[in-house]
């Protein structure tokens, strides 16, 4: 009888020990599998933002930036916030009708998203000054998303502004030069 | 002595059954601490990177990029290490002072991915252009790819433009189109 309560004892012991070790490994694993779903819910808001652009989709841009959205690129003098973002969107789609942005290696941490993308259309109509020449340019982008709560916050836009241009016709050449 | 039996033979199947389901936790545990500790040992890497380039050490650099390292710099054609050194020389040549700072950096599964801000003083030619003693800063996102401790791959988009507006130069129609 003493044995049988020293192996019971032992046992409620043992059963006691690895419930709390797998109760706590189980409370720290939540914790990653619960960002690890986070994550991939912002790649896929990162994504509808560039189907959005694509569609001129301007009710569902609304819905997936935040009213305290701001994009930041090279370029722009100050940061630019979700209503005249559009407008900007508008005046390329008016030039480029089909532009299109296909986004790839798609990356996410924490609040932040990466992608990349392959971004080409035709030049229909004048495009900052540069009559239209009907050619298909093509440019590449890298990009960083911030969301927080389901929505896009700030956006990091890089484009390879000089090869797109030199698409369109345009050249560098130094400042005042001389023929 | 049966109801004995009978706890005894419960409390050993909860112990198996936490022990079991404690295992298999613990094991997808051990997979996310391995991926936090591998983001990390990149993240590092990805620092070293810089430093080494900035300090224009092409040997230091060649130690912790894969012989097979691809590199894609802006639209152009995917490049090997040995065809950009050229123009890292280039690069440092015209400006001592090139550097990276790094404005944000986050590792996810095998890569990190940078916001860059480069800055330098346009102090020797730069290809053709005559150096202006100009300080230049501009911006450019950087993600790379580890394989074994070493950079298998490296993705480059910069504000190219604005640098080459800060050395003396801007865009005009080519020749022949007005």
């Amino acid at each position: 009888m003493k044995n049988y309560f020293k192996y019971l004892s032992f046992i409620s012991l043992i059963a006691m020990l690895f419930l709390s070790i797998a109760c706590q490994d189980k409370s720290e694993l939540e914790k990653f599998q619960k960002q690890q779903g986070l994550q991939e819910q912002n790649k896929e808001i990162a994504k509808e933002v560039f189907a959005a652009i694509d569609k001129n989709d301007f009710d569902k841009l609304k819905v997936l930036l935040a009213d305290n959205f701001v994009l930041k690129s090279p370029g722009l003098v100050e940061p630019i916030k979700r209503d005249p973002l559009f407008e900007i969107i508008k005046v390329h789609f008016t030039s480029f009708p089909d532009w299109t942005h296909k986004a790839e290696n798609v990356l996410a941490e924490g609040n932040k998203v990466s992608l990349m993308t392959f971004e080409k259309g035709t030049h229909k109509a004048v495009y900052e000054g540069i009559a239209p020449t009907g050619k298909i340019a093509e440019m590449i982008g890298f990009h960083i998303f911030t969301i927080e709560n389901g929505k896009v916050v700030e956006w990091w836009a890089l484009n390879d502004d000089l090869v797109f241009m030199t698409q369109l016709g345009m050249e560098l050449k130094p400042v005042k030069s001389k023929k | 002595m049966k109801k004995y039996f009978m706890y005894l033979n419960i409390l050993t199947l909860a112990a198996i059954l936490c022990l079991t389901v404690g295992c298999q936790d613990k094991s997808e545990l051990e997979k996310f601490k391995q991926a936090e500790t591998l983001k990390a040992t990149n993240l590092e890497l990805a620092k070293k990177f810089y430093t080494f380039l900035d300090a224009a050490n092409l040997d230091s650099l060649r130690t912790i990029c894969n012989t097979g390292a691809i590199i894609f710099y802006q639209s152009g054609e995917p490049v090997s290490l040995n065809d950009m050194e050229p123009f890292i020389k280039i690069f440092y040549t015209s400006s001592p002072d090139y550097k990276h700072n790094i404005d944000d950096m986050f590792a996810v599964d095998d890569k990190v991915v940078a916001r860059i801000t480069y800055t330098g003083t346009f102090k020797n030619k730069f290809m053709d252009i005559n150096p202006t003693g100009a300080q230049f800063k501009y911006k450019g996102i950087q993600i790379f790819q580890f394989a074994e401790n070493k950079v298998s791959n490296f993705w480059a988009v910069e504000d190219e433009l604005g640098m080459m507006t800060q050395l003396g130069m801007e865009l005009k129609p080519a020749k022949g189109k007005k």
